[in-house]
Order: C-alpha cells, then structure tokens, then sequence
C-alpha cells in the first residue's frame, strides 16, 4: 500500500460553461481543492505542464476530442501515464463504467452530481487509487 | 483569496440560484440551434451524421439542464435522447418515432418560450 497523499490539483474538462462553473463552486469552495477548468481537450492538454493535475476529470461527449479521445493523448505524455482520470457522465450504466474502466479512467461520475458532496466523490476516487 | 473576498462573495446557494436564473433566461437561445439543426436534418432526407449532431445538442441541454435541476427541461431532453438513440440504432427510417421526437422539440419549445419552468433550488443537502 501506498501513502495516499493530499489531492489539491484538478484539471476539469468540460465544453458546457454552466458544468464548469457549478464544478468550480463545488470543487474550489465548497471541497477547497485547486481547480482549472477548461472547455475542450486542446486546452486542457495546452496547460496540463503548468498545472500538473494529480486527477483529471473529463467530460465523455464535448465536440471535437471527447473524454476517451482526450484520455488517450494524455496516456501519451510520460509524465501522466499513470494520473487518475475520472470520467463524467450523464444516466452511467453498469456495463458502461467497466467499458471506461477498461480505457483506463479511474471511476466514473454520473451527472447530475450533487455540488454538495463532488469534491467528497472525487476526493474517494482518488484514496482508492492508493489502496 | 483574501477574507474581505471572501466574505463578498455570494453564499454558495445564492450563486447556484443566480445561475440556474440565468440558464433559463437563456434557454431559447440554447434551443433555437436544435430547432434548426433538426429541420436540417428532415431536409437532408434523414442523415445520420446530422441527427447525431442534433443528439450532441440535446444531451449538452439534458446535462446542465439535470445540474441545474431545470426538471421539465430535464425531462424533455432526456426523451429526445432515447428516441434519437432508437432512431440512429434502427436499420430503416422510423418515421413514427421521428414524428414522436419533432412532438417533444415542440414541447420543450413552448416550455420554454412560456417562461413557466419548474426549477427547485439545487439540492444542496442530500
């Protein structure tokens, strides 16, 4: 077992800018985690270097790269090869989670998500990456 | 952030509120394009890709309107998605549940040009 250390950065990518502000809300002042979000792949990817994110949340469905095609490019950079990343989508069936699960994201959230107990999830998705 | 922000800034609910105000302030606008998109795609003699394009909209819509507990929005959207999904997975034109999707544009159409929407404060305590 690992020492699980302290989650404080997360990257959220999601093209719907009333998500990315409720997400902020729930992210930064209610849970007190250091949140950007940004609306698309190409920008997310374009300052994953600063920000080094210890978890990533992606949305599925946003035009152009969507949350697997965006996993894959992140797969590709050595120094986020093994970074939790935690997909976000609407109505999750069983058999879908294990399908992301299988591309390689840590868990899945389903929408809606309670703005209220978000960071709590996100911050239990990350733990159990240290069990 | 410093406390004189902090104390400034809005309660968490307030800001919830103001911007669920303001989602469905702008719903026709967000609307309209699905609107459009969809009589694209009757004119272009059912395309798959447009109607796919028409899905993306809907489950945008569906997605805020389901955080920002718009619930008839919500409702709406998520049966266009259904049907949409019935229709892309079908291997000839269905035209029954074509109609049935044009019926439930209409309707979130005249909900939200009513300006009569069901939205309960975001459930900030379960």
């Amino acid at each position: 077992m690992t020492t699980c250390p302290e989650l404080e950065r997360v990257l959220y990518i999601e093209d719907e800018p009333d998500i990315r502000l409720v997400a902020e809300i729930a992210l930064r002042q209610v849970g007190g985690l250091n949140v950007i979000t940004c609306a698309g792949g190409e920008e997310g990817l374009s300052l994953i270097h600063d920000f080094m994110p210890q978890l990533i949340i992606l949305d599925v469905m946003m035009p152009g790269m969507d949350g697997p095609q965006i996993l894959c490019k992140i797969r590709d950079l050595p120094e986020f090869k093994t970074t939790p990343v935690v997909f976000i989508t609407a109505k999750v069936q069983a058999d879908e989670v294990e399908q992301f699960k299988r591309l390689g994201a840590a868990n899945v959230i389903s929408k809606p998500f309670n703005p209220m107990t978000l960071a709590d999830d996100v911050r239990a998705i990350w733990a159990a990456c240290y069990e | 952030m410093s406390d004189r922000e902090l104390n400034e800034k809005p309660s968490i609910d307030t800001q919830l509120a103001t911007l669920q105000a303001e989602y469905i302030a702008n719903l026709y606008e967000r609307v309209l394009p699905v609107l459009s998109l969809w009589q694209d795609y009757i004119a272009s003699n059912y395309s798959p890709e447009l109607l796919r394009d028409v899905y993306r909209k809907v489950h945008a819509i569906a997605g805020t309107s389901s955080i920002l507990n718009v619930k008839p929005i919500d409702r709406l959207s998520n049966q266009v998605q259904i049907k949409i999904q019935a229709v892309l997975q079908a291997t000839d034109i269905e035209m029954m549940l074509i109609a049935e999707i044009a019926l439930i544009l209409n309707e979130i159409l005249d909900v939200v040009k009513s300006g009569d929407i069901n939205a309960p404060p975001i459930n900030l305590n379960t």
